[in-house]
């Protein structure tokens, strides 16, 4: 919209975070940009009284220093690891995209995007981590990209790369990288180490046009996906969150069967699967900040904290959509949250 | 409606022209008014400024209310230039240290740039302030932020001075002359201001609240179901942005299972 200011078309930069290279790299990609010093992200990030889905017309950039900690135990809502070693950490807080049903727009008062620059300190603490796992015989794994899509920021910040040549190294540690970018040819010329993986969110494309218009089209991204596949990354498939809107078992069928004729499934590490869920405060707050998208107006029931349809309807699907999977694919792993 | 909040009368009597905006005696201080533009005159400093703004956004019936300080504010000698017109990102209340941050959404033709409020004039400060200084800006951002959400806020100043006049010599200044230089930009910034208003219209009209308020008196909903009919109206009004609401079915004799039942049917309709 002509009216608002572009993208980044501010940066905020915490002052101790000014001479670390990711920042030098992010405000040399914005040259345009008007550069406001601070002294604390959360001068800016944390105010009073903004409007997220406002601010995400013109999300401005604030580069700031992590403190610890580093990681955080993984939320309840993700599909199980089959390790209790399970952190997520948090690079970047919030999202290029936009996407009507995500949890960052009840999570954060802010719909502007915070990168830490001092990554070396987020290494450090995983490399501490290392030395001290509740099960030191199951791997960590470490979703790197939970309150982001970092891929989707990599033409900006080299993140994702930088994680990846961090971890090539080190054994008995996975990282996954989630991402709805279609940018792979970002880091398609580094070697794939065996403990990164890949992961697309998919959705059928009546899903992507209404509910994730801001993130690249659905045949993009799987044009992705499948250079990573054909360069030999261990790539997972999400079909997460499935919605339950009018006929959506037609659709999610006829997008799985669609999907696996453009993809090699048997090349997949798996596929993770489940239905619309979120905070039950979270949800709370995006009803009350009057959000536009029907999600927030349907029925669901809350269970343990967390709203989501009710059990009945979202085991019909998921039992639905598995079944279908493995017409196609019997031996496919399928990860669900239930 | 925009709202300008301005210092010196100087700085008001340029806007008050050019917007015809008319003095509204109902208020025991300087308020001028035009269809959706106002205009307060604070006076200088910032002994004024909680009560004024308070006193007329609780006097109006509207609520989308954006608030413009408008005004004159010295300036650095090398990073500033007298005459011109500057928006703000960043605001610092000298005596708490406290910093505000505009929210700058909208396009506009302005230099941006940062601005200390300070409690006295400064006549020698050229070298103490990297950008500019006045004396209400930051008490403005602080009562404004408190009633309205921070996009509906902003800051434009004209620089006056370099910090090396007293008081007597600023308001001896051609302020208004400075203030009508730049009033094209202005009003072409009000003019983009203004849409962004829209973004935030509710999803329920006044005809839509009416509905429910009738539905919720005409069955006697409890205060979860009066919660629940809102989010189903929501749900509905976003599906089917111009249909009507269902009619209510008139019933004589409405009993505790009746109502449900009504309820039921109605919620039932705004979901399909």
């Amino acid at each position: 919209m002509k009216n608002f200011q572009p993208n980044f078309s501010h940066i905020y930069i915490e002052r101790n975070a000014m001479d670390y290279p990711l920042a030098q790299i992010a405000l040399s990609k914005f040259p345009k940009a008007k550069f406001v010093e601070i002294e604390h992200y959360k001068d800016i990030f944390n105010r009073p009284k903004q409007h997220f889905q406002i601010q995400k017309s013109s999300m401005k950039l604030i580069l700031a220093k992590k403190t610890a900690p580093f990681l955080y135990p993984a939320s309840e809502m993700i599909q199980e690891y089959e390790t209790p070693n399970v952190f997520y950490t948090t690079p970047i807080l919030n999202c290029l995209y936009n996407c009507d049903y995500c949890f960052l727009q009840g999570m954060y008062p802010s719909g502007n995007l915070v990168i830490f620059v001092n990554e070396n300190d987020f290494f450090k603490s995983i490399q501490e981590k290392l030395k001290n796992l509740e099960n030191p015989l199951k791997p960590l794994v470490i979703p790197i990209s939970y309150n982001t899509d970092l891929m989707a920021m990599e033409n900006i910040i080299p993140i994702t790369s930088n994680w990846i040549k961090f971890v090539r190294e080190l054994d008995n540690l996975k990282i996954e990288i989630r991402t709805k970018s279609a940018l792979f040819s970002s880091i398609e010329n580094i070697s794939p180490p065996k403990n990164v993986i890949l992961s697309w969110t998919l959705s059928p494309l009546e899903i992507c046009e209404k509910y994730e218009r801001t993130a690249p089209p659905v045949h993009r991204r799987i044009n992705s996906m499948k250079s990573a596949i054909e360069k030999g990354w261990l790539v997972r498939l999400c079909i997460d969150p499935v919605l339950l809107i009018d006929r959506w078992e037609d659709k999610y069928n006829r997008f799985i069967t669609d999907l696996f004729r453009e993809i090699d499934g048997k090349k997949l590490v798996d596929i993770t699967l489940g239905v619309f869920r979120m905070n039950k405060d979270y949800f709370n707050r995006i009803r009350k900040r009057e959000s536009r998208s029907d999600i927030y107006y349907d029925n669901y029931i809350i269970e343990n904290g967390t709203v989501t349809p009710p059990i009945e309807l979202r085991t019909h699907a998921m039992e639905t959509l598995k079944k279908h999977i493995l017409t196609i694919h019997p031996k496919m792993r399928i990860l669900i949250w239930e | 409606m925009q709202c300008i909040l301005t210092a010196l009368k100087a700085e008001s009597q340029p806007l008050i022209d050019h917007f015809k905006l008319i003095r509204d005696s109902t208020y025991p201080f300087p308020v001028f008014r035009n269809g959706s533009i106002s205009l307060i005159a604070l006076g200088v400093g910032k002994k004024n400024i909680h009560h004024r703004i308070t006193t007329f956004y609780n006097s109006v019936q509207e609520n989308n209310i954006q608030f413009i300080n408008i005004g004159i504010a010295g300036g650095n000698p090398t990073s500033t230039k007298i005459g011109e017109c500057y928006f703000l990102h960043e605001i610092k209340d000298e005596m708490s240290g406290a910093l505000y941050y505009p929210d700058i959404l909208v396009k506009h033709s302005l230099e941006e740039i940062s601005l200390v409020t300070v409690e006295n004039v400064v006549s020698n400060g050229e070298s103490r302030y990297r950008g500019l200084v006045d004396m209400e800006a930051s008490e403005i951002f602080n009562v404004c932020s408190s009633i309205v959400p921070l996009q509906r806020l902003a800051f434009i100043k004209i620089v006056s001075d370099h910090m090396d006049l007293k008081f007597e010599e600023i308001i001896a200044l051609p302020i208004s002359t400075l203030i009508l230089n730049h009033l094209a930009s202005i009003e072409l910034f009000f003019i983009r201001f203004n849409r962004l208003l829209k973004e935030e219209t509710p999803i329920l009209s006044e005809t839509d609240l009416e509905w429910i308020h009738n539905t919720i008196q005409e069955l006697a909903l409890t205060e979860t179901q009066s919660l629940q009919l809102t989010h189903c109206a929501k749900g509905f009004r976003i599906r089917l942005e111009r249909r009507e609401f269902p009619e209510i079915e008139k019933i004589s004799t409405l009993n505790k299972s009746t109502q449900k039942i009504l309820f039921r049917k109605i919620c039932e309709k705004l979901s399909t």
